[in-house]
């Protein structure tokens, strides 16, 4: 039995816990005790990490034999918590047992969450003035909430946890919110995620029944579920039409998540009204919610119906979005929504990836999930610092020049602004290269749409730089007309953005040796989907045929 | 050849860790020390260039090239993007002139540079660029150069706003990594384009992603792609050109150029002049076996070249700015080098052209350096002042610099027996066999009209520039305080050794036939004999003598023209205001169409979804209506209810 996992979802909670019933008592203590506690997560992420990279993979990878797609090679299983659920449609009670394991993908997103939420704790102790100690409780809720939706296995305690996130995260938003109105942005937030919870409990719940039809007994776990649906797929069983409407209730559930195109207004709107600092966890991990249910749930349990049906429609929303999204940042003034619609943009690529069902495109993705969560936490974290010395930041004044006052800023915002711009050596490009090559091969038109957003995306991206760091040296008062002390950033605030500067870089010259980690499941899964997909897309280029006979 | 092999990395390698050390010291602060470790840094890649070019000379490869293995990069099944080099003479010979001419520059930014708050960061981004834009020209797979084609737009961009409190300069800096982006985003639809279409060969069928992008490969899918999908071939050789003529600043992607030197002068002497912006002409001669299958594809790169060539020098004959002169002249001059290559659209002129590419490339990276090395000493000495109208007659303020910018400028107005004259005559005699070709002889023939006009008005702006800077009456502006003196030795050293390579290089590597014969050993380029008419030398020395005498005797005549020449001046300093339409007919529009879509987002999608999330709220309002509290109400509704599902259930058992 493996105690790194429970451990990672309980430290957090349990710390979370302490911090609550303490009370307000031991201020200074608990910051300390939360950050200690999200440091733990942290190392214990990073540990998680190099198990599964050890892990043997007990797949056997004979021809012939279907295996799931997914495998976890690190589990936790419990003895004693099994329950059988009240679902029992067709005579056939389900069987649950709470059980938690991680495979590459989901080892590669605990380590994100993990390190973003431990530099989000620890900046809070600079950026949050009030009620510190329980904001950093709500986090540590939220971060063990996460854990807990990446370690899940099976469809029900997914499906839990992917619902408990929110939460913590209304109360983040409601409460130490400070935008125009916190308490309409997190009433949206929460009604839009909740409609969006409601088609997928549905879509989960036919999952769940689905082996009924291939005459096995119904199951809730990842891996059974798989493997079902590789048999499928090896047998050339034709899909049902059950399967595709469940794929539109998926897909409809997570497109809310991950803010889609026309469900999309949730997201500038909670970005804008919530602290940068909150934001960044959102926009790094929150918001990959959606795409982690796509490619662990969607991709790999319904890849015919999902081909057939969903492969373009989703794909070119995802191509418009990356175009929309930067235009759109283009014109907005306020650097938050700025910031909401560059993230949007970037959340297009992933989904184009995600949609290209090529070995490129899901390797591609799964790393730019990653990528694009480093990147756009520094950038939030970047902004709440601007944004405790200047107040509000607009784009929409002449050039600030802050770069003469900030030189550690500068620098900083530069590397991260070209990271997302995909500039080649940082980690931002491999993703985007990637995820264009898989799509590529199915679709050369997207591919024309996506390239687009790199001109739009540096457009925007330098508009930022030069609007917050060019120019003459900007006048040193405040909003208020105080003369600034103008402060350059402190080690505490500029750590956590050059160690994930560090981490970007790296992964931006060695790829590979980032992508060992997960490569072996996107590949396994490209091996099932890829021949699908080539089934749907005659023109297909022939790698596809090749892939499936490695 | 191992050594070698391992030879040739050192000249990536060593700016790389110049660079680092430089960024090293950049944060400590220092103002002082930084040029150490970036000389040294990039003098050892220019020896190690040199040694590998001359090393290669002497050995006769079977292949022609040679893969220095580096790291893989990236791995998708059983395929990996590998950072290797490859070594072939194209790409020495580009790799001597840039390292040598860079190792030059840093040696002037030595002086140049001192006491700039910056220093450090100046040269730690400098040895950036050597660093990208030697493993650009090493590169062994589209993808790869791709990767530092973008990594030299980043430093351009970082060194062009270098003096980033400078309006003009950030300004500057954002357009020219615009501008290229734009081209840069053709050029990467076109290698994923590439590397589909191969994947549809018998050649690319087997492997992965990205090994289908090596040149290698490359070159042999070529051939059968030209046959089977001939359109979808010269679609992706003019995505790929788009990248090239945008990295070079041709027509209609000219528009960075002249605006990046707001950048510090070494900085427009190297990259805006020497390495970067011959790089698409690199790609395009290093594609040239992949171009040579889509004639069409070269005629429309001549005839943009052609184009750009002229307007440029109409732009530079009206511009006041000293270093604008030398911009637009570079523009003007990288038009000739695509002029050049496009004549490969003939065939069996393949060779010839890249040839004369090559050659004028690398003579133009010698004079160009110096001009604007020269042009660096008069702004130093006039206290930042470039405006040609607040100065004149500055000979005997500057008697060194007097001469070196006069060596410079008779190499590119093409006196006889300077480098510019023979390369330039080289592009020209390519043009003339070019010309007579049965098919698309008539293209070339019109082409060569056009250099001819270029090469006159190349002559005369030059002089215009050189004598009215240099002679008449002495005018120094105030701005340059009372001592205005030449530059020191450090700076001057390095041009000398620059003016040596304006004087000779033509002479040493034309006629004699050394460049011709050791470019053409690379492989899939074959070994042509040419000759150029004695003709064209004569001419194009009158040309070039009457230009330079019609530059000297408008030089001090004031500058106010009559009737309708007066309105082509205006025409020409307003750069034909093709600026100008771009803004109106491109960036406007699509930031109207930003603030459209912004429009819409807010107030249609956000509404309509406001609307869905209402729904359930209104339903809720119909609902409580029937809520009325009255039993015999609810009775009758139970009754419909029941008698609905009956007819329902009867309905469907008789069905």
């Amino acid at each position: 039995m493996n105690l790194m996992i429970p451990l990672l979802i309980l430290v957090p909670l349990a710390s979370a816990l302490v911090i609550f019933f303490s009370g307000p008592r031991a201020n200074k203590g608990l910051v300390a005790f939360g950050i200690l506690a999200a440091l733990l997560t942290m190392l214990l992420s990073i540990g998680l990490c190099f198990q599964v990279y050890q892990a043997p993979s007990s797949l056997t990878g004979v021809p012939g034999v279907v295996e799931p797609t997914i495998e976890p090679k690190v589990t936790f299983v419990s003895e004693t918590l099994r329950f059988v659920l009240p679902i029992s449609v067709g005579g056939h009670p389900i069987d649950w047992q709470l059980s938690f394991g991680a495979d590459g993908i989901s080892a590669l997103m605990v380590l994100l969450t993990g390190i973003i939420g431990f530099f989000t704790i620890w900046l809070a102790q600079s950026q949050i003035k009030n009620r510190i100690e329980t904001y950093i409780a709500l986090l540590l809720v939220t971060i063990s909430m996460l854990m807990g939706v990446f370690l899940s296995t099976d469809l029900v305690s997914f499906y839990i946890y992917f619902e408990a996130v929110l939460i913590p995260l209304i109360l983040l938003i409601h409460g130490w919110g400070d935008g125009k109105n916190p308490q309409a942005a997190s009433k949206r937030f929460l009604l839009f995620t909740l409609a969006g919870s409601i088609p997928m409990v549905v879509g989960l719940i036919s999952l769940a029944m689905s082996p009924q039809v291939h005459g096995q007994p119904s199951t809730v776990s990842f891996s059974e579920l798989s493997r079902i649906a590789s048999q499928a797929v090896a047998s050339g069983i034709p899909i049902g039409s059950k399967d595709s409407w469940a794929v539109w209730l998926l897909l409809l559930g997570f497109g809310i998540k991950l803010a889609i195109l026309p469900l999309h207004t949730w997201l500038p709107m909670t970005y804008a009204a919530a602290h940068p600092n909150t934001t960044s966890l959102i926009a790094s991990v929150v918001a990959k919610l959606g795409l982690y249910g796509i490619l662990r749930i969607v991709i790999p349990l319904t890849p015919v119906a999902l081909s057939i049906e969903a492969q373009m429609v989703i794909g070119t929303l995802g191509a418009i979005v990356i175009v929309y999204g930067a235009l759109i940042a283009l014109s907005k003034d306020n650097l938050r929504e700025v910031l909401a619609f560059s993230s949007l943009s970037h959340v297009g690529f992933i989904t184009l990836g995600l949609m290209s069902l090529t070995r490129e495109g899901l390797g591609g993705a799964a790393l730019q999930m990653f990528n694009h969560g480093l990147i756009t936490a520094a950038m939030f974290w970047i902004l709440s610092m601007l944004e405790q010395r200047h107040g509000p930041i607009s784009l929409k004044s002449q050039d600030r020049g802050l770069a003469a006052q900030y030189p550690k800023l500068a620098v900083l915002l530069v590397f991260f602004t070209l990271a997302g711009a995909g500039l080649p050596g940082l980690n931002g490009f491999v993703g985007e290269l990637l995820t264009m090559s898989g799509m590529m091969r199915v679709c050369g038109t997207l591919v024309a749409i996506a390239v687009l957003g790199t001109v739009l995306g540096a457009w925007y991206g330098l508009r930022i730089v030069q609007r917050l760091l060019f120019g003459s040296d900007g006048p040193r008062i405040d909003a208020h007309g105080r003369a600034l002390a103008g402060t350059d950033l402190q080690w505490k605030e500029w750590l956590p953005l050059v160690c994930v500067g560090l981490l970007c870089l790296y992964i931006g010259l060695f790829p590979m040796r980032t992508m060992k980690l997960f490569q072996p499941d996107t590949d396994r899964l490209a091996r099932l989907v890829e021949p699908v997909s080539k089934q749907t897309h005659r023109d297909m280029d022939t790698l596809a045929v090749q892939s499936t006979n490695p | 050849m191992p050594n070698l092999d391992s030879l040739i990395w050192f000249v990536p390698i060593a700016p790389m860790l110049g660079c680092i050390v430089c960024a090293i010291l950049s944060f400590r602060g220092d103002k002082h020390s930084a040029h150490v470790p970036a000389i040294v840094s990039l003098l050892v890649a220019a020896a190690c260039a040199l040694v590998v070019l001359l090393q290669w000379n002497a050995d006769t490869s079977s292949s022609g090239f040679e893969i220095a293995e580096g790291y893989r990069y990236l791995q998708i099944g059983n395929t990996s993007l590998s950072l290797s080099l490859r070594i072939d003479t194209l790409c020495l010979t580009l790799l001597t002139v840039v390292t040598s001419i860079s190792a030059m520059i840093a040696i002037y930014s030595k002086g140049y540079m001192h006491d700039d708050p910056g220093y450090a960061r100046y040269f730690a981004v400098f040895c950036g660029f050597v660093f990208s834009m030697t493993m650009l020209v090493l590169s062994h797979n589209l993808l790869m150069m791709y990767a530092f084609w973008e990594g030299v737009g980043t430093c351009s961009y970082l060194l062009i706003g270098y003096w980033f409190r400078k309006p003009s300069a950030a300004r500057a800096a954002t357009k020219a990594f615009l501008v290229n982006r734009v081209a840069d985003t053709a050029f990467l639809f076109g290698i994923l384009m590439l590397g589909y279409a191969i994947g549809h060969t018998d050649v690319g069928a087997g492997q992965g992603w990205f090994a289908r992008l090596d040149f290698q490969n490359i070159f042999n899918a070529a051939p059968v792609l030209a046959q089977k999908h001939s359109g979808l071939l010269s679609l992706i050789a003019l995505l790929l050109m788009i990248g090239a003529i945008g990295k070079s600043a041709q027509f209609p992607f000219h528009v960075w150029l002249p605006d990046a030197m707001e950048g510090p002068t070494p900085v427009s002497a190297l990259i805006h002049a020497a390495t970067m912006v011959t790089a698409g002409v690199y790609l395009m001669a290093r594609l040239a076996p992949l171009t040579v299958l889509t004639p069409s594809v070269l005629i429309t790169v001549a005839w943009l070249g052609g184009i750009t060539s002229l307007i440029a020098a109409i732009m530079a004959l009206y511009q006041d700015d000293l270093k604008r002169v030398l911009a637009y002249s570079t523009v003007s001059q990288l038009g000739y080098l695509f002029m050049a290559l496009g004549a490969g659209a003939v065939k069996d002129l393949m060779t010839v052209a890249v040839v004369a590419a090559m050659f004028h490339l690398v003579t133009h990276a010698f004079f160009k350096a110096l001009l604007f090395l020269s042009a660096g000493n008069v702004m130093h000495a006039m206290g930042d002042v470039i405006d040609m109208r607040e100065f004149s007659g500055l000979k005997r303020v500057l008697p060194k610099t007097n001469i070196l910018f006069a060596i410079g400028a008779a190499a590119l107005a093409g006196v006889p027996l300077l480098a510019g004259f023979f390369s330039k005559d080289g592009v020209l005699a390519v043009l003339l066999d070019a010309s007579s070709d049965t098919m698309v002889g008539s293209h070339f023939m019109a082409l060569l009209g056009i250099g001819f006009v270029t090469a006159f008005l190349t002559a005369v702006y030059t002089s215009k520039a050189y004598f009215k800077t240099f002679h008449g009456p002495e005018k120094v502006p105030a701005a340059a305080g009372h001592h205005a003196h030449d530059a020191s030795n450090v700076m001057l050293a390095p041009m000398a050794v620059l003016a040596v390579g304006a004087l000779l290089s033509g002479a040493l590597l034309g006629p004699t036939g050394k460049i011709s014969e050791y470019v053409s050993k690379t492989p899939l380029l074959h070994h042509h004999e040419h000759s150029e008419p004695m003709w064209l030398l004569v001419a194009s020395s009158i040309i070039a003598l009457a230009g330079i005498f019609v530059g000297y005797t408008i030089s001090h005549k004031p500058a106010v023209a009559q009737g309708p020449l007066k309105n082509f001046a205006e025409f020409g300093r307003n750069r034909l205001y093709i600026d100008w339409l771009y803004n109106v007919a491109i960036v406007q529009p699509m930031l109207s169409l930003a603030r459209f879509l912004e429009w819409i987002d807010t107030n249609i999608i956000g509404a309509i979804t406001d609307a869905v999330a209402d729904l359930p709220r209104l339903l809720g309002l119909a609902g409580q209506r029937i809520q009325t509290g009255r039993v015999p109400a609810y009775s009758l509704l139970t009754a419909v209810g029941i008698a609905a599902v009956a007819i329902w259930i009867v309905t469907r058992a008789s069905w």
